[in-house]
């Protein structure tokens, strides 16, 4: 049976605080750091992965504990065999085998079928994430292939051969890994909030230290660094959240600029997290294991998958609608009119 | 099923799998029959450039240069692809000899270039001729740095650099005579034999070509030689032996009998090669032999004892270096193999700390190394201060695990030895653990610290950094502006030990610090004489080739 519960944003990230902001060009990381750590689940990253056939994605959990796979996780392997993606969040037993029939090709004119093994797990880019939610629950693995197909081409890869996501992660590889080394891990982090422009594209929380550390290159390199780095192409500027320096006039003076800009940032920066904390969305419960169940979400401007046991949120990754960020664009480019 | 694949699109997809350049390809010549130097000398001795066009663009490859020469070894960072590195270092080599190969080579004796650095000049020097190229130096005067740059390489990365002149096809005398002097005088050659018989054999054969190489292999196996072998072993292998006695010693023959893949019909009698045939059949008797050889005896032969027999047996065998580095291994199979601190390098010091943890002995030698270090050093302070950037990114790669924290927490070291009266300290980032140790963790917010330090007025401030900043970006560089508007001139360093290859040099925090690029502690005279080159570029050439003077005179010492 299927249950349908209210919840907000600020379910989802209680337990956690904010930690300091990190900035780098147009993106803003505002880490969030918790005591709770629960240490029952672990992430995919020591997972044995294979694809059994086209759109069917095996994992075997070799450890003791639960293992929740992130929506939209992919596998960018160096096999001749074609790449697949999630479009869900997965949950397998501890020591169990689990296969996913709604797995998605992402490498459109490569054959072959992945073998077993410990491959590097990538988080599908921003732009593709909310249609393979849309697409989660369909059966077919070609789903995804028109829309790389447009992400290469809007990106300006050269070459463009339709759904490769490959050639895409190829093609910016630097600029993409450039974005590991600029958003770091901090201590006791689980979660962070990731704005590009000013405005919150998504909110991401995991169950514990270890799974934050495991996930999170993926996160920042494919997914939002993607997006951040498409949103710079187009000639985005350092967001109105960052603030300068002001002029000093002794050394003294300077150290309290830097703490005054600090604040400053922090606050403007909290004012638009907290505008969305209150957010109401649906949840709908779609999958269990373990105990634990996934939930889909939807609320206004986000979509995306929670894993809830009881009333508390372990897992959650919601990403923003583009709908939301094009009516955001749009009303930071063009002013409310008056007389 | 997916569409059928056309072999366009096959080949497309294979080629995006590549995930680096071949070993064959870092190492390719490119040809340049047609290069102009952009530098010459006059008839007095001064540095003159094509024109100013050249001129900016040597100043631009000898920077770029120094920058990657001293830090980037080809491998993968925490941020950048080992493909993105190994390209820019093939065109920053290329650069540069473009330039001038005599400013090439001389470049590449400096204390502080990198191993592969020094590899890639070789294969670059030797297997180009100079034609009309105007060098700064003589063939005599090039031939002497090129000795010094194969003396001053460890074998394992000398037989490396055969391998790449053989699939480079580089088989002048001058190879020949460089590879064979190499191997035969080394002093090792029945220990090298056993260790490295492959690699010496791909080395040998491109020496004395496939012909002979055979006509040796089958004298040798021979019980005796008459006087035409005799003298034919002598002149394709004996000539190139210094050592009267080993020239004429059984020891010679049946090593390069061993190394060419022979048999001697009365069987081996040098030591170390009949240990290696008796532990195939019993373990035991292989001790002496190299860790590495006798593992792979045991994983044919023995598959049932223990891995940690062979670290047993072959303890004896071990240089230092490798006695630290199987620590791990040996505890884990309990075999006690001690080692010697004071014979390691401070940076393979720290990272063995890092791993294992500080203990006292580790901790004297490191505080011994850097206390020579910093004597070495042309300069010294009254007071400096220290910016540590320990946060996450400072980790490394799984190739190079610890190794950027490692040797920033070796310069730190040096660096405060430099000061007479105090340096002072501020540690960004990471988990301050006991000895000294600091475990890479957190952001990188460095504005702060860097102004703390200019408080206490120091002589000089060094940040020490990957140069990737966040909390937020560009804020050290506001505070450095800020500084300077306040009259605050205190000079500001950034020490970096990674490369930002697409960038060709350091990833800058601010324009007013001073890029110090290094991989070690001791390469930053190096990083020193790009200051010079960036102030006066003919007069800072001048100084650099008469670092190397010594060397190009033939004299030892010299590039210090």
């Amino acid at each position: 049976m299927k249950v349908t519960e209210k919840m907000t944003v600020a379910d989802m990230l209680r337990g956690c605080a904010a930690g300091r902001i990190q900035s780098v060009g147009c993106m803003q990381v505002i880490p969030l750091v918790s005591d709770i750590s629960d240490d029952r689940f672990v992430a995919p990253d020591e997972a044995e992965v294979s694809t059994k056939d086209y759109g069917t994605l095996v994992f075997r959990n070799t450890s003791d504990k639960t293992m929740i796979v992130p929506p939209q996780t992919a596998y960018v392997v160096n096999q001749m065999a074609q790449d697949h993606a999630l479009p869900h969040a997965g949950l397998v037993k501890a020591k169990a085998l689990k296969a996913y029939k709604t797995a998605m090709c992402i490498q459109q004119t490569q054959g072959g079928l992945i073998l077993s093994g410990k491959h590097q797990m990538v988080i599908l880019p921003f732009v593709l994430r909310e249609q393979a939610h849309r697409l989660r629950k369909d059966v077919d693995f070609r789903r995804l292939w028109d829309a790389i197909g447009q992400l290469n081409t809007d990106s300006g890869v050269p070459t463009v051969s339709g759904g490769h996501l490959d050639v895409f992660l190829k093609h910016f590889e630097k600029e993409l890994n450039a974005f590991v080394a600029e958003f770091e891990p901090v201590d006791r982090q689980v979660g962070a909030i990731v704005m590009i422009g000013g405005r919150v594209v998504g909110i991401e929380r995991t169950p514990n230290y270890a799974y934050w550390k495991a996930v999170w290159p993926a996160l920042i390199r494919e997914c939002y660094g993607s997006l951040a780095m498409m949103t710079e192409k187009k000639g985005a500027k350092i967001p109105e959240t960052r603030v300068p320096l002001r002029k000093a006039t002794s050394v003294a003076d300077l150290k309290a600029a830097l703490g005054e800009a600090a604040e400053a940032e922090r606050s403007k920066t909290a004012g638009i997290v907290n505008g969305l904390l209150q957010v109401s969305m649906t949840s709908e419960s779609e999958d269990s294991e373990s105990g634990v169940h996934i939930d889909s979400v939807a609320g206004e401007g986000f979509v995306g998958q929670v894993v809830k046991d009881g009333p508390a949120v372990v897992y959650g990754s919601l990403i923003a609608k583009q709908e939301k960020l094009k009516k955001e664009e749009w009303e930071a480019k063009a002013k409310p009119f008056a007389m | 099923m997916p569409k059928r694949t056309t072999t366009k699109k096959k080949a497309a997809a294979r080629e995006s799998k590549k995930s680096a350049v071949s070993p064959k390809e870092m190492f390719a010549l490119v040809k340049r029959e047609d290069v102009r130097s952009a530098v010459v000398t006059t008839k007095s001795g001064e540095i003159q450039f094509q024109s100013e066009k050249a001129m900016q663009k040597v100043r631009e490859s000898l920077l770029s240069f120094i920058d990657m020469a001293g830090t980037a070894s080809g491998q993968s960072t925490y941020y950048d692809s080992k493909e993105g590195q190994q390209k820019t270092i093939m065109r920053l080599h290329d650069s540069l000899l473009d330039a001038n190969r005599g400013l090439y080579a001389a470049m590449l004796t400096f204390p502080g270039i990198n191993d592969v650095h020094k590899q890639l000049g070789i294969i670059r020097l030797v297997g180009s001729g100079i034609g009309r190229d105007s060098s700064l130096l003589t063939e005599e005067q090039e031939g002497r740095l090129v000795s010094h740059l194969i003396e001053s390489l460890p074998i394992q990365r000398l037989l490396k650099l055969f391998g790449h002149m053989k699939d480079n096809r580089i088989n002048n005398s001058r190879t020949k005579r460089i590879i064979l002097t190499t191997v035969l005088n080394g002093g090792s050659l029945e220990f090298w034999s056993v260790k490295y018989r492959r690699k010496l054999r791909t080395a040998m054969v491109h020496a004395v070509g496939r012909s002979r190489a055979s006509a040796l292999r089958t004298i040798l196996s021979k019980p005796v030689m008459d006087e035409r072998e005799q003298m034919f072993f002598d002149s394709a292998v004996g000539h190139f032996v210094r050592d009267p006695i080993l020239r004429k010693s059984t020891v010679l023959r049946e090593c390069v009998c061993f190394i060419l893949g022979g048999k001697p019909a009365a069987g081996y009698t040098v030591d170390l090669i009949r240990r290696y045939y008796d532990a195939r059949a019993a373990l035991d008797s292989g001790q002496g032999l190299p860790r590495e050889t006798l593992e792979g005896i045991r994983s044919i032969y023995h598959k049932k004892e223990p891995k940690g027999k062979v670290l047993e047996l072959s303890k004896v065998a071990m240089s230092e270096g490798d006695k630290m580095r199987v620590q791990k291994a040996a505890k884990e199979a309990g075999v006690d193999i001690k080692f010697d601190p004071s014979k390691q390098d401070i940076v393979s010091l720290y990272v063995y700390a890092l791993e294992q943890g500080m203990t006292a002995d580790i901790r004297r030698a490191a505080d011994k190394k850097a206390e020579e270090i910093a004597r070495s050093l042309p300069l010294s302070y009254n007071r400096v201060g220290i910016v540590l950037d320990a946060s996450m990114s400072m980790f490394g790669t799984k190739e190079a695990k610890r190794r950027p924290l490692a040797i920033a927490l070796a310069m730190r070291e040096v660096l405060s030895r430099m000061a007479r009266d105090a340096a002072y300290e501020k540690v960004v980032g990471g988990a301050e653990a006991s000895g000294g140790l600091v475990y890479p963790q957190g952001d990188t917010s460095l504005a702060e610290a860097v102004l703390e330090m200019v408080e206490r007025q120091p002589d000089a401030v060094f940040v020490i950094t990957d140069g990737y900043e966040n909390a937020p970006a560009g804020r050290v560089n506001e505070v450095a502006k800020a500084l300077r508007s306040l009259g605050i001139l205190t000079p500001m360093y950034q020490v970096t030990s990674v490369i930002d290859a697409g960038a060709g040099g350091v990833r800058s925090l601010s324009d007013e610090m001073i890029p110090l690029p290094v991989s070690r502690p001791a390469g930053i005279g190096l990083a020193m004489v790009r200051a010079a080159l960036e102030a006066d570029l003919p007069n800072g050439i001048k100084a650099l080739v008469g670092l190397a003077k010594p060397l190009i005179e033939g004299k030892k010492g010299g590039g210090k």
